[in-house]
């Protein structure tokens, strides 16, 4: 089955996801850049696109009110020149006299003018609106001369100049004086100032940032806007008009830079906002791959856990159904039964059911048994006599429900084999005690009463045969009291007595002991009252001692026997001035038959119970047994040992006991 | 005073047999097992009968059981001797009418003393 357990549990994992997961996410970073890319890049050409034709409509919309109201003024000016064409112009004086209101008037009527000059034909100014211009010849002027060939309602439109006076931009305009005969009388010439073009400026609301240029075909400028002047090297966008009837054209740019302000604004912003998508996107991508990568893990690591599981319910499973003792689980419902192969062999039933039935037949009710722990002996086969089952039963609480576990122990050939040993032991008891104690009896009687007649070396056989014989009967006596107390035949009878009582006795019954070597026992203190145990008993633990502290006292040596209270205890204590006790044997002091303590010199008889004995007989009155001892091997010069046997003072009040 | 010894041991009467020849106030009988116990106990009466527990029936028990039947020994003091010192054992025969239980081996220099305690002749 091991072959199971050792299963290696790696993680078959791809080792290249990691890579793969990092390519899928750069490869979508460069999607993003070129998509970014496309999208900027179309929305700049648009913007670019948008801008010219923006630039387009300015021009037009400027065109098309420098046409209209230069068709106004055209209006005016011919209305007024019917008017002074009728006669010969004359004088400067008569001029004056007879159309100068009238000049003047058209001057302040017509918006686009700020002033008129009347020019006869032979190119010498006659009368000017202002002062400064009359009587100049300006007969050579390209406009005057093109005005002289027209008709009546054309115009010549002259070069744009830089005004003499004012200093100021103008476009000079001519119109010829042709009277109803059609004879040129002169030419009165007016001027677009730049006033003029910025008021249309104002009108259409171009861009602030918006520069214009008007000029002629020639270069010459009619226009300049206000704008700072272009920067050198910066991309210009522009668009071009042509003002058809003032023979100028329109030129309306931006610098790019203005233009794709608005565009760079847009697209900074649309960027952030696309990168901070984009970013989260992936954020999340990496964080979902990452738990992906977890729960993988997971899965792997629980599937692990069960392989681990399966493997120890198979393992649990094997050792169930072949473990020697019989198992069985049942719960108090009868929902749970569970046997093992022992158990259904043990019950004999095939079934888990039947096993579990069977089993609670011979057992208490459920609700009987003892919540923690409890022995049953129970008889599975009728069959035959003697046979034991030892049922040991524990019951739990699983979930909701208790849950009893038993484990049965077929222990009928473990008793046969106990109660076998004990017959043996009580009839080995019998057939010993019976020889000895006629022996013992009929050699004491012999000492006692016909010594005297013996010769001395008999005399010696006779108490060498006593002695031995007592020794003896005395090891049959332990062995059987020791086999009542593991057997459990054993009774305490506790009862309150008096302490000084009890020491008075063990010094009576004792001191027999201690006559051939001529050791003496004395009380050297007492207490009063009393101590719970039992009286046979106690003395049974008093011989043992005395004997013992007797057996290893030199001659003529002094026992000491006393009693102290501590508390609500009272402690004996037995002292003797021996060798005391050796170190290597003081562990194993209390053990049955334990090998001699002391050499062959010193070492008296003795069975090798008595300790044992005593150490049971003081335990099971709950008490104490300890031992102090002293011996040459210590260093010390006054050697040996007390033993101090402890028990409780009666819990009641105890009844006036007079020793 | 006049005392019944019942053992099956032949060894055990005789040493008490010699243990008693000394002592001129104790008259002893002897009975070498139960059946004989019985037959002496319906024609004499006795100041204390010592009774071995352990012998071939009829035992120690069934002699007891018989003597405290008889009106004659209602009160005669009855020592079981016995080598099982269990203090179930000792209840059990002092239920049956036992006076009082002697372990054995008891030691047969003691005995004329101890027989003396009993019948309260010390």
């Amino acid at each position: 089955m091991s072959h199971m357990f050792n299963r290696p549990y790696t993680v078959h994992g791809k080792p290249d996801s990691g890579r793969v997961f990092i390519a899928l996410v750069l490869s979508l970073v460069v999607v993003f850049v070129a998509g970014i890319t496309l999208l900027v890049r179309s929305d700049y050409k648009r913007t670019v696109n948008e801008s010219g034709d923006q630039l387009a409509y300015i021009a037009e919309l400027l065109e098309q009110s420098v046409e209209s109201t230069l068709a106004v003024a055209n209006l005016h000016m011919w209305g007024m020149i019917d008017q002074i064409a009728l006669a010969e112009l004359g004088t400067t004086e008569e001029i004056e006299s007879r159309y100068g209101d009238l000049l003047r008037k058209t001057v302040e009527e017509i918006d686009q003018i700020n002033s008129v000059v009347l020019i006869a034909p032979d190119g010498n100014v006659i009368w000017a609106s202002v002062d400064n211009l009359s009587g100049r010849y300006l007969g050579d002027r390209q406009y005057f001369r093109e005005a002289l060939r027209l008709g009546e309602g054309e115009y010549a439109v002259g070069v744009p100049l830089i005004a003499r006076g004012s200093g100021r931009r103008v476009t000079p305009i001519a119109w010829p004086v042709v009277s109803p005969y059609g004879r040129v009388l002169g030419v009165i010439v007016s001027s677009l100032g730049e006033e003029y073009f910025s008021d249309l400026l104002t009108l259409t609301e171009f861009p602030p940032d918006l520069h214009v240029d008007i000029q002629a075909s020639n270069g010459a400028a009619a226009f300049h806007s206000n704008e700072a002047p272009r920067k050198i090297g910066s991309t210009i966008i522009s668009a071009t008009r042509e003002i058809a009837s003032l023979g100028l054209t329109i030129d309306v740019s931006r610098s790019k830079h203005a233009v794709m302000s608005a565009f760079y604004f847009r697209t900074a912003g649309f960027i952030a906002v696309a990168i901070i998508l984009f970013a989260t996107a992936i954020g999340m991508a990496i964080s979902l791959k990452a738990k992906s990568v977890q729960l993988a893990t997971g899965l792997h690591r629980s599937k692990e856990d069960n392989y681990r599981i399966v493997a120890a319910q198979r393992e649990f499973n094997t050792i169930f159904d072949n473990v020697g003792d019989g198992i069985v689980i049942f719960s108090e419902d009868g929902t749970l039964n569970r046997t093992n192969k022992m158990a259904r062999e043990i019950l004999g039933a095939e079934q888990n059911e039947a096993a579990v039935a069977r089993l609670r037949t011979l057992l208490p009710e459920f609700s009987d048994i003892n919540s923690d722990f409890e022995v049953h002996r129970i008889k599975t086969d009728e069959t035959q006599p003697d046979q034991a089952v030892q049922c040991r039963v524990m019951k739990l609480t699983t979930g909701d429900q208790e849950i009893a576990y038993c484990v049965l122990t077929d222990v009928t050939a473990e008793e046969r084999l106990a109660a076998a040993r004990t017959n043996f032991i009580t009839s080995i008891n019998h057939e010993l005690r019976t020889p000895l104690t006629s022996l013992a009896g009929a050699l004491e009687l012999m000492e006692n009463r016909y010594a005297e007649s013996l010769p001395a070396p008999a005399r010696r056989l006779l108490a060498m045969g006593s002695r031995n014989a007592d020794r003896l009967l005395l090891l049959v006596n332990d062995i059987l009291t020791l086999q009542a107390i593991d057997q459990g035949k054993f009774h305490v009878d506790a009862e309150p007595v008096s302490v000084e009582t009890a020491l008075e006795e063990a010094i009576s019954t004792n001191s027999g002991y201690g006559v051939a070597t001529g050791v003496k026992l004395k009380r050297i203190a007492s207490v009063s009252g009393d101590v719970f145990v039992d009286p046979d008993r106690l003395q049974q633990i008093f011989s043992n001692l005395i004997s013992n502290a007797i057996k290893y006292s030199r001659p003529e040596g002094i026992v000491e026997i006393g009693a102290q209270e501590t508390g609500d205890e009272v402690t004996f204590y037995v002292r003797d001035a021996g060798p005391g006790i050796p170190k290597a044997a003081r562990h194993r002091l209390y053990e049955r038959f334990t090998t001699p303590l002391h050499g062959r010199g010193v070492q008296m008889s003795g069975t090798g119970l008595g300790l044992a004995i005593t150490k049971q007989l003081v335990e099971r009155q709950d008490g104490q047994i300890t031992f102090e001892t002293r011996t040459e091997e210590d260093g010390q010069q006054d050697t040996g040992t007390v033993f101090y046997v402890t028990f409780k003072r009666p819990a009641a009040p105890a009844t006036e006991k007079t020793a | 005073m006049k005392v019944l010894f019942v053992d099956d041991e032949a060894d055990i009467r005789e040493m008490i047999e010699i243990a008693l020849m000394v002592e001129e106030d104790i008259d002893a009988t002897f009975a070498s097992g139960g059946a004989e116990a019985i037959e002496i106990l319906k024609s004499e009466t006795f100041d204390a009968i010592l009774l071995d527990v352990m012998m071939l029936p009829p035992d120690g028990e069934e002699v007891l059981r018989t003597a405290r039947s008889l009106p004659a020994h209602k009160t005669t003091k009855i020592v079981m001797c016995t080598a099982k010192t269990s203090q179930e054992t000792e209840q059990e025969l002092k239920a049956l009418g036992a006076d009082r239980v002697l372990h054995k081996p008891f030691k047969p220099v003691k005995l004329a003393g101890y027989l003396r305690q009993l019948l309260g002749a010390e």
